[in-house]
């Protein structure tokens, strides 16, 4: 009786001790798996979307354990909003709205505040009525802010080519944040003796019409953050080296496929920017307390597009450049 | 509590073996704790200072980038156009700056390159006039470092650095060169410096986080006040960090401070696990420590311990128990002490338990003699308490025979006492009749002998049954159940006798009769009870004589008293016949003698009855008293009263005595004359006699009787008359 109690205490000593050593090396408590819903308009986003998995994958969410995306790929404006209300019903963790429209359209269907949203990249989201404040938004909606720059984008275009008199705009005129945009070129191409020429374009046929249709006098070719236009870059790319005229864009990915010059913001950055934002709201962080983030803007130069266009690109713009594809 | 000395000795073992190790345990992991600490303090210190350095170089860059502008490029003399792209240069070649400018001492704009903005659309920037990044160098000819502000549009933090130009020539500032730095870029600094848990952040003097590897720390302007100086402290995040401080210094020491931070967890990582080492160094020498003091505790403990359990058995008699010696140190000789002890004290109390046994036989065989001896005295006690009883029966019966002095109450009440006293069914006394031919059962307490009472049971006296053989020889007898005397036993009235003892009374010599007692026990009788029995049957021999003097003296009273009454009936009626009245009367007049009868039903009823009489007549309350003299009524006290009236007890009680004092008064008067005439009648006699004796002759004695007799009884006829041989005296 003695000897079994001693030898009890003996091994419950011992296994203390087993313990003790055993929980020292214990980590934390794994995570709960996230649902995370992205709507985009556009195959145009794909970069902000794959940076987006990649920066969260970098939090160290990974993809099918911690988190899980459901995207369906592009969608029209019809299955945007059926695929917004279905996530509303889902309940999923969080919703990653890509362009002005979708982002509104999520604001209006998502409206009881229950699924925190990121939205990316929008021109203004508060003139777009999105947040109250970028400092801090309020509701349930937080994001990356990445416009204002076509002024500057046009600056760069006017540096490359100061001769340009005339510019062929291609754009949605449906899209808030790409009308404000252009109405804000406008003024500015003005004040400067420039003259736009304003296409409507709201799908790729129209705008194959429309440059089919563009005017000899055109100069340069300028683009806004427009699904329409950014998904047929390649088109009006090809366009702009045929009738050697410059083509300004927005975007790095642009510039790739063969804009002369893009200035705006790196979709990559911005992914990466929402991933960020989404790591604090899986830690439990109010969206509506995230101040909204704005977008690097970059410069980007295709010396290959320049080269068959044939133009000189200046020095000090190729210094400003963040990108120069040769 | 008191505990035991296995938990004492664990205890102080326990207390004096590992205190000490955790004392220096913790004292070393303090210390330890302590060092590294403050090394972690160091480093974070360090960081924050390397940070900060690079932090300043970045923010010192623009500053010397816009003195080689103005030094070497000297762009105040460069013209607007050729200012753009100096500008546009330089935006190009650093993106640290958001806005770049050159107005004119007055504050006209010259030139503007803008991030955001048409190069081109400088001529529409508003005057700088009464703004600080303009003024403050134009005032003062030094550079300008403005606080930290937030772009409206992008909430980034932005500050201004302003330059003035001076003319060499006239030593006035003639234009100031103003550029907008943005921090953003720094993030990218802190950002970097942010790994692996660590946190490093740029605090202006406003403690307003302005550079931070989380823009939406900065976005949401985060005020943060850290301390002076590095520290273990609640970091920016909120949890403990062990904190390092650098200030920078543009135009004064601590324009910024670059604060260095690390989690407490992760800054003191290897503190932590040089504490778990020790830790588990100090754990695993404790348990060891603990582990070898129980063992050792045990080995102490243990024997002693089993020496208790012995003690115990021992104590509880098993002196068989001992212990098991299995070492040879203090404790194995304490155990070879004890068990020798154990022998000696079995042995000693072997010898006391076989002295006990003896003594207990002993005491045994005394305690067999003592309840003997207690026995007999016991019998002793009974019998004398028996004896005790007998005598209270004899001395009761003794005072019943003092007390009642009916026979028959007297013979009945003997039979219950010695029936109840000494435990006899049926005790019966036979008394002898006149002729002394039978036995007659004259008083019995058993329900047989009641019977036998009311059926008038007699034995002839020396012919029928140990009664009858008693009284007549005088001589005790006991019959028993066997041989010829079981057939006294054939009595219907009294059948369960097995027993039968009849002892004589006697008066003097004569026998009067026979106490017969009878027991439902054969063999009941001893000598002790013919003893006691006899005794009482002497008694009851005296009672019955005094009983029947008693009755015979109550017949002479009786008959005395009879004669009384007569003689004084005779007395009162002759005394009556000299007197003329028959009695008294008294009323308010006064007394009067009664010559007659009065006509009075009362006072005739109290004579003939004598007792009193009262009545309540028409008129009147009459109360007749008789008055009596040694029972004979001799007169009445008549008392009469006009109208209603009650007589009460207390008067009734006053007459009655009053008549008996009459009736005495009365008899001493009628005695007082009757003596008197007596008296004078013996005088006579006297007189007579001496004159007669005087007489010396015959004639002379009859001649004097006849005149004193002739003058005694006048007119009367006296004859003497002698008688010859055959006649009678002769008359005279």
């Amino acid at each position: 009786m003695e000897q079994t109690r001693f030898r009890s205490i003996l091994v419950a000593t011992l296994l203390t001790a087993a313990l003790v050593f055993s929980m020292s090396g214990c980590g934390a408590a794994p995570q709960r798996t996230f649902r995370v819903g992205i709507v985009s308009p556009s195959a145009a986003y794909e970069p902000i979307i794959q940076s987006f998995k990649d920066g969260l994958a970098e939090y160290g969410y990974i993809e099918g354990e911690d988190v899980i995306y459901i995207y369906d790929g592009p969608l029209p404006t019809n299955k945007i909003l059926h695929q917004l209300q279905q996530f509303g019903t889902d309940k999923v963790d969080l919703v990653l709205t890509l362009s002005t429209s979708t982002a509104l359209a999520a604001k209006q269907i998502l409206a009881n505040g229950s699924i925190p949203v990121i939205f990316a990249p929008i021109n203004n989201p508060l003139h777009a009525g999105l947040i109250s404040t970028m400092r801090e938004p309020g509701g349930f909606m937080t994001g990356i802010k990445a416009g204002g720059y076509v002024e500057k984008e046009l600056d760069w275009l006017l540096r490359v080519k100061p001769s340009i008199r005339q510019i062929y705009v291609p754009y949605n005129p449906y899209d808030v944040g790409v009308a404000e945009d252009f109405q804000h070129l406008k003024d500015t191409a003005a004040k400067l003796g420039i003259i736009l020429v304003e296409t409507k374009v709201t799908n790729s046929g129209e705008l194959s019409s429309a440059l089919a249709q563009m005017s000899g006098d055109v100069d340069a070719i300028l683009l806004l953050e427009d699904t329409t236009s950014l998904e047929g870059i390649e088109q009006i790319s090809k366009f702009a080296i045929e009738r050697k005229i410059p083509l300004a864009s927005i975007n790095k990915d642009n510039s790739k496929a063969g804009a002369l010059l893009s200035y705006g913001p790196d979709f990559s950055d911005v992914g990466r920017q929402c991933a960020r934002l989404a790591d604090q709201i899986f830690k439990g962080i109010p969206p509506g307390t995230l101040p909204v983030e704005s977008a690097e803007l970059h410069l980007n130069i295709n010396l290959q597009t320049a080269k068959a266009i044939g133009i000189t690109i200046p020095d000090d713009l190729l210094k400003a450049a963040e990108t120069i594809l040769r | 509590m008191q505990l035991s000395l296995r938990t004492r000795l664990t205890i102080l073992l326990l207390v004096a073996a590992i205190a000490p190790v955790l004392i220096v345990g913790i004292i070393a992991i303090n210390q330890t704790s302590n060092s590294l600490s403050s090394q972690a303090i160091t480093a974070q210190n360090e960081v924050a200072r390397r940070v900060a350095i690079q932090v300043l170089n970045y923010i010192e860059r623009p500053q010397n980038q816009m003195e080689q502008l103005i030094k070497v490029r000297e762009i105040q003399k460069l013209p607007r156009q050729e200012l753009l792209n100096v500008f546009n240069d330089l935006m190009s070649f650093s993106n640290i700056y958001n806005t770049i400018s050159l107005s004119d001492r007055f504050g006209n704009v010259i030139a503007s390159v803008s991030r955001s903005q048409m190069t081109s659309s400088g001529e529409t920037i508003p005057n700088m006039r009464n703004r600080i990044e303009f003024e403050t160098p134009l005032s003062t000819g030094q550079i300008y470092y403005g606080d930290v502000i937030f772009d409206e549009e992008t909430g980034n933090p932005l500050m201004y650095l302003s330059m003035p130009i001076i003319n060499l020539t006239t030593g006035e500032v003639q234009s100031v060169l103003i550029a907008q730095l943005k921090f953003k870029t720094i993030w990218t600094l802190m950002n970097d410096a942010s790994i692996d848990g660590q946190s490093v952040y740029l605090v202006d003097t406003n403690n307003i986080v302005i550079a931070h590897a989380n823009p939406s720390i900065v976005l949401q302007r985060t005020s943060f006040k850290h301390p002076d100086q590095g520290t273990r402290t609640i970091g920016l995040s909120g949890t403990t960090v062990i904190m390092g401080i650098a200030p920078i210094g543009l135009t004064t020491e601590n324009d910024f401070y670059v604060v260095s931070e690390l989690p407490i967890n992760q800054a003191l990582t290897l503190s932590f696990n040089l504490m778990l080492i020790v830790g588990l160094a100090l754990g695993f020498t404790i348990l060891v420590t603990a582990t070898f003091s129980l063992w050792q505790t045990r080995q102490i403990t243990r024997p002693i311990e089993n020496m208790a359990k012995i003690a115990t058995a021992l104590a509880s008699g098993d002196l068989s128990a001992r212990v098991t010696v299995a070492s040879k140190d203090e404790i194995g000789t304490l155990g070879q002490t004890f068990n020798q002890m154990a022998s000696d004290l079995q042995n000693i109390l072997t010898g006391l338990e076989n002295r006990v046994t003896e003594r207990t036989v002993e005491l045994e065989n005394q305690s067999v003699e003592l309840e003997l001896r207690s026995r007999q005295l016991l019998d002793s006690n009974i019998n004398i308490q028996k004896r005790a009883t007998q005598f209270e029966t004899i001395a009761a019966v003794m005072r019943s025979v003092a007390s009642v002095q009916n026979l028959e109450s007297l013979l009945h009440q003997i039979t219950e006492m010695i029936s109840t006293r000494f435990g006899f069914y049926h005790v019966g006394i036979f008394l002898s009749d006149n002729a002394n031919e039978y036995a007659i059962l004259s008083a019995a307490n058993s329900e047989g002998g009641r019977r036998m009472l009311a059926r008038g049971h007699r034995l002839k006296i020396g012919q029928v049954g140990i009664v009858g053989n008693v009284v007549a020889t005088g001589k005790p007898r006991i019959a028993l159940d066997t041989g010829a005397d079981a057939t006294f036993f054939n009595n219907p009235d009294l059948p369960e006798t097995r027993s039968e003892m009849a002892l004589p009374m006697r008066s003097g010599e004569q026998i009067i009769g026979a106490i017969d007692v009878q027991s439902t026990t054969a063999n009941a009788f001893t000598e002790d009870d013919v003893s006691i029995i006899s005794t009482l049957a002497d008694q009851v021999s005296i009672a019955i004589q005094n009983s029947r003097l008693f009755e015979a003296n109550q017949k002479a009273l009786a008959e005395s008293e009879e004669i009384s009454r007569q003689n004084v009936r005779h007395e009162w009626a002759r005394f009556s016949k000299f007197r003329t009245s028959i009695g008294y009367k008294y009323g308010v007049t006064g007394s009067k003698p009664l010559t007659s009868e009065l006509e009075n039903t009362e006072a005739s009823q109290a004579l003939e009855s004598g007792m009193p009489q009262w009545a309540q007549k028409a008129g009147e309350a009459v109360m007749a008293i008789p008055v009596s003299i040694r029972g004979e009524v001799i007169g009445v006290l008549n008392v009469r009263t006009p109208g209603e009236r009650h007589w009460t007890q207390n008067e009734a009680d006053i007459v009655q005595a009053v008549a008996d004092r009459v009736a005495i008064s009365a008899e001493n008067a009628r005695l007082f004359e009757e003596t008197q005439r007596r008296a004078a009648k013996e005088q006579t006699i006297g007189d007579i006699s001496a004159k007669i004796s005087s007489s010396i002759n015959l004639e002379s004695v009859f001649r004097t009787t006849m005149q004193e007799l002739g003058q005694l009884m006048p007119g009367t006829e006296i004859i003497v008359e002698f008688d010859d041989e055959d006649r009678s005296p002769k008359r005279s």
